[in-house]
């Protein structure tokens, strides 16, 4: 199947938009040559304004608050809005939850995310 | 047993241009930082094993398993710092809490076994295979033909274990497992594959000379990806007494 065939597949399968590891405890270690990373990093850029990727999460407090928020959005049904928004008024307009029905809905307050959770990790490991 | 790093060969990067070393190396410390990431985990899957009766006898070979990914850890820092390749940037983070939502060491071990060691390394040996067989630069690819080699051994203890694991599951643990084989797989393809097919659909050049330097071209890494999944990893999850097909399927449905 050529790679296109992959995107389409991907897409159709829901994984476009699905969640990504990094906002609560995804598996880890799933292909780990690192390579992504760099496409990540040669992609990722400004173009992709999704807060679950790219270590954003880990690297910012309102990355991890706005991830958070994108789950529990897309775990209700609702499509998250990752940009900024301009109001007729001038206000801008965090990112924020569309639901189906066109109710919007803000990020969830910060410290739940499951990276903070403890009782996980057996302590520092020699290098 | 691997080469030490005295007897690893001298970089040779005459014709790179400092554009291309910065793309190419800048992947050492990110594989730095998921080896170390890899042995916490395969640390807290020995330490889980123990207390599990039907793994009793295959924790000395987790152990090994920790002791090689913090080898290649340090393979891989050491070769980023010759190359010139800036430090580690170390995030334990997902790995407290991937162990976080396993509390029970019989899931916890199954689970790792599941989808960090077989379906992971499965995964990461078709990967390291494809950038060693691109990798021309003669320091990366040794650098990464210790590093396949260990993963080939880590993907084997992976499904073996869990053979050994099956028949003490009971059948609410299966279908558990049958749950995190599905979220592994949609985890890995959007981890592995998105990016590269990203890269491809926005049309975005690749330099042959970065292959040279280990980085797989976004074509080779998806083939890779799909390879592994199609070819290994489903057929080996229906043998096991999972349900490949289906765990691939519903890879992006939400978790009940």
């Amino acid at each position: 199947m050529t790679w296109r065939g992959r995107l389409r597949d991907l897409i159709l399968a829901g994984g476009a938009f699905a969640a990504t590891s990094g906002c609560s405890g995804t598996p880890l270690s799933v292909g780990k040559d690192a390579g992504q990373d760099v496409f990540i990093s040669g992609g990722c850029g400004n173009a992709d304004p999704d807060p679950c990727i790219c270590g954003r999460p880990e690297a910012s407090a309102t990355a991890a608050m706005e991830c958070q928020g994108e789950i529990a959005c897309q775990a209700q049904g609702g499509a998250w809005q990752a940009y900024n928004t301009e109001e007729p008024d001038g206000a801008i307009v965090s990112p924020h939850c569309i639901f189906p029905d066109a109710a919007v809905d803000g990020p969830l307050t910060a410290g739940n995310d499951a990276a903070s959770r403890d009782g996980a990790e057996d302590g520092a490991i020699a290098r | 047993m691997a080469r030490s790093l005295v007897e690893l060969p001298q970089p040779s990067l005459t014709g790179f241009t400092p554009a291309q070393l910065a793309f190419a190396l800048g992947a050492w410390p990110m594989r730095a930082a998921e080896e170390l990431r890899s042995a916490l985990i395969f640390r807290a899957l020995a330490r889980a094993a123990r207390r599990v009766p039907a793994l009793i006898g295959w924790t000395d070979r987790f152990v090994v398993m920790v002791a090689d990914e913090v080898r290649h850890t340090r393979l891989c820092a050491t070769i980023g710092a010759r190359l010139g390749a800036p430090g580690i940037r170390y995030d334990a983070a997902p790995v407290r809490a991937r162990l976080a939502e396993l509390p029970d060491p019989t899931r916890r071990a199954a689970a790792i076994l599941l989808v960090e060691a077989a379906i992971g390394e499965t995964i990461s040996t078709m990967l390291f295979r494809a950038g060693r067989r691109g990798a021309t630069e003669p320091l990366t690819r040794a650098a990464l033909t210790i590093i396949v080699t260990d993963e080939v051994r880590h993907q084997r203890h992976g499904w073996a274990g869990l053979r050994a694991l099956w028949p003490s599951l009971a059948e609410d643990d299966r279908a558990w497992l049958q749950a995190e084989a599905t979220a592994g797989l949609g985890a890995a393809e959007r981890r592995i594959a998105l990016p590269a097919l990203r890269w491809l659909e926005a049309g975005t050049p690749f330099d042959p000379a970065h292959a040279a330097l280990g980085v797989l071209p976004p074509e080779t890494r998806v083939d890779a990806f799909y390879a592994a999944v199609e070819r290994l990893v489903i057929p080996r999850l229906t043998a096991l007494g999972l349900d490949g097909a289906r765990a691939w399927q519903d890879r992006y449905r939400p978790r009940v």
